[in-house]
């Protein structure tokens, strides 16, 4: 994949602005700046990682999340997604020494893991009940009838994703949103929006300067504007022909 | 050509009172070396300020960038420091530090590294950024006063020396047949100015005391 250093686009601006080295440090923050706002909506940066679990059933957050997408158990060579539970406990369990324990709950009994974990009721325990016909068979409408182990919470002040405390797990698996601002995320900017960087780190740099007029710094600011819609277009999938797949894949006969 | 202190002074005597330079002239050479440094420090200051710089033009003249080499750097708590050879002009953003590079003299065994300046006092403001904390890996420099600090302990990597590139426009830390560093376009108006200065300068007649009036206009 074809990449640019945000290193090499700072220099590049220096030149091409016949500027010494002493505005690199300037045009820097401006360009991770930038870097930082496209990565939320245009480069759409998504990481994916294999967490240790604590003793504790919790996972610290990645230092470049922004958002979850998947939070879920590696099963040979398929991810099991986790479910979102608001009702687990944003406080932690500590003993006589102010140390994190488990909560009392996480019996043996209910313990769950990667192995053993239910996604379904417990039918076995239902057999010869109105839940099940004469072939042993879920007769279907069974809510609420089996413990869930399968959930977590994104806990924000902790920076930490806690799990159900009966989940018995060494890892997760985290799919989530980065900001794009890991040192790997820096040194590879995609080609596309080499431009819209530039134009950024223009417009702040004459939005910081006393001597640019208004008119100045919102003209500049325009071309950044411009060059951001031109990488959206060209980030954008949609084509001629999908477009068409669209329309005639939505297109059914139907009565008037 | 490049000139010197003496070769300019010698000019401007010859030009004063032609033939044989006189001890017993009212103007002697040390009175123009002086009277040099003041003009060269004022034509080259309002140059960069005046014409460079409203021009969109930042980098400074060549001519007036001085390059001392196998400056030592010294390992100082968990940064590094090396001291300025000589004050560079003020100029804005430390223009006057223009650069600051891994010595040559050290070959290819170290990094060649161009070192990011910083204003004094932006290395702790950067410390909060996450990313930049580290500069993506590179090392910047701060000055403060005759020192220039390091961000990083850059002798663990082997750079001991450090070449800078200074702008330095104080004359009177070059002796009198040091190659001064000023564009050869100067040095005819200069000359002029320096006559145009001492031309009224006459000798005194008559009896000569203490309270004399020599040189002096009237």
């Amino acid at each position: 994949m074809q990449v640019v250093n945000i290193d090499g686009i700072v220099n590049n601006m220096l030149l091409k602005r016949r500027y010494p080295k002493h505005w690199y440090l300037e045009f820097l923050l401006y360009g991770v700046e930038c870097l930082r706002e496209i990565g939320l909506d245009e480069l759409e940066i998504y990481n994916t990682q294999k967490l240790p679990v604590s003793l504790e059933g919790t996972v610290e957050l990645p230092a470049d999340y922004i958002d979850y997408i998947l939070v879920g158990i590696e099963v040979g060579g398929r991810v099991r997604p986790l479910v979102e539970d608001n009702s687990l406990n944003n406080l932690q369990n500590f003993d006589s020494t102010f140390q994190v324990i488990p909560f009392n709950n996480s019996t043996d009994a209910n313990a769950q893991d990667e192995t053993n974990l239910l996604y379904a009721p417990n039918l076995f325990s239902q057999f010869l009940t109105v839940r099940t016909n004469s072939y042993g068979e879920n007769t279907g409408r069974f809510f609420g009838g089996s413990p869930y182990r399968d959930s977590f919470k994104i806990v924000k002040s902790r920076n930490q994703i806690q799990l159900d405390p009966s989940l018995k797990l060494a890892n997760i698996v985290l799919i989530y949103a980065s900001s794009g601002l890991t040192a790997d995320g820096v040194t590879n900017v995609p080609l596309y929006a080499q431009k819209t960087i530039q134009e950024y780190i223009m417009y702040q740099f004459y939005f910081n300067n006393r001597t640019y007029g208004v008119s100045e710094t919102e003209m500049q600011r325009q071309r950044y504007i411009d060059e951001r819609k031109v990488l959206r277009a060209r980030l954008s999938d949609l084509t001629i022909s999908t477009l068409k797949r669209i329309v005639n894949r939505n297109t059914i006969a139907a009565q008037k | 050509m490049a000139s010197t202190k003496k070769i300019i002074s010698e000019q401007v005597l010859f030009r004063l009172y032609g033939g044989q330079i006189d001890t017993a002239a009212p103007v002697q050479q040390e009175d123009i070396w002086k009277a040099l440094e003041q003009i060269i420090n004022s034509t080259f200051r309002l140059q960069q300020f005046n014409a460079t710089l409203p021009s969109g033009e930042i980098i400074p003249e060549s001519a007036s960038i001085a390059t001392y080499e196998n400056i030592a750097v010294v390992s100082y708590y968990n940064c590094s420091r090396a001291i300025l050879p000589i004050t560079p002009i003020s100029l804005p953003k430390n223009i006057g530090i223009f650069d600051i590079k891994t010595a040559y003299s050290l070959g290819g065994q170290v990094p060649q590294i161009n070192f990011i300046p910083m204003q004094r006092g932006q290395n702790a403001l950067l410390k909060s950024d996450l990313l930049l904390n580290s500069l993506l890996n590179q090392v910047g420099y701060e000055p403060s006063n005759k020192f220039i600090t390091f961000t990083k302990d850059i002798t663990l990597l082997g750079i001991t020396k450090v070449d800078m590139d200074l702008i330095v426009f104080d004359m009177a830390l070059y002796g009198i047949d040091d190659v001064l560093p000023i564009p050869a376009s100067f040095e005819a108006d200069i000359v002029n100015q320096l006559v145009q200065q001492f031309n009224p300068v006459q000798a005194e007649n008559g009896q000569v005391n203490l309270l004399t009036t020599a040189g002096q206009n009237k």
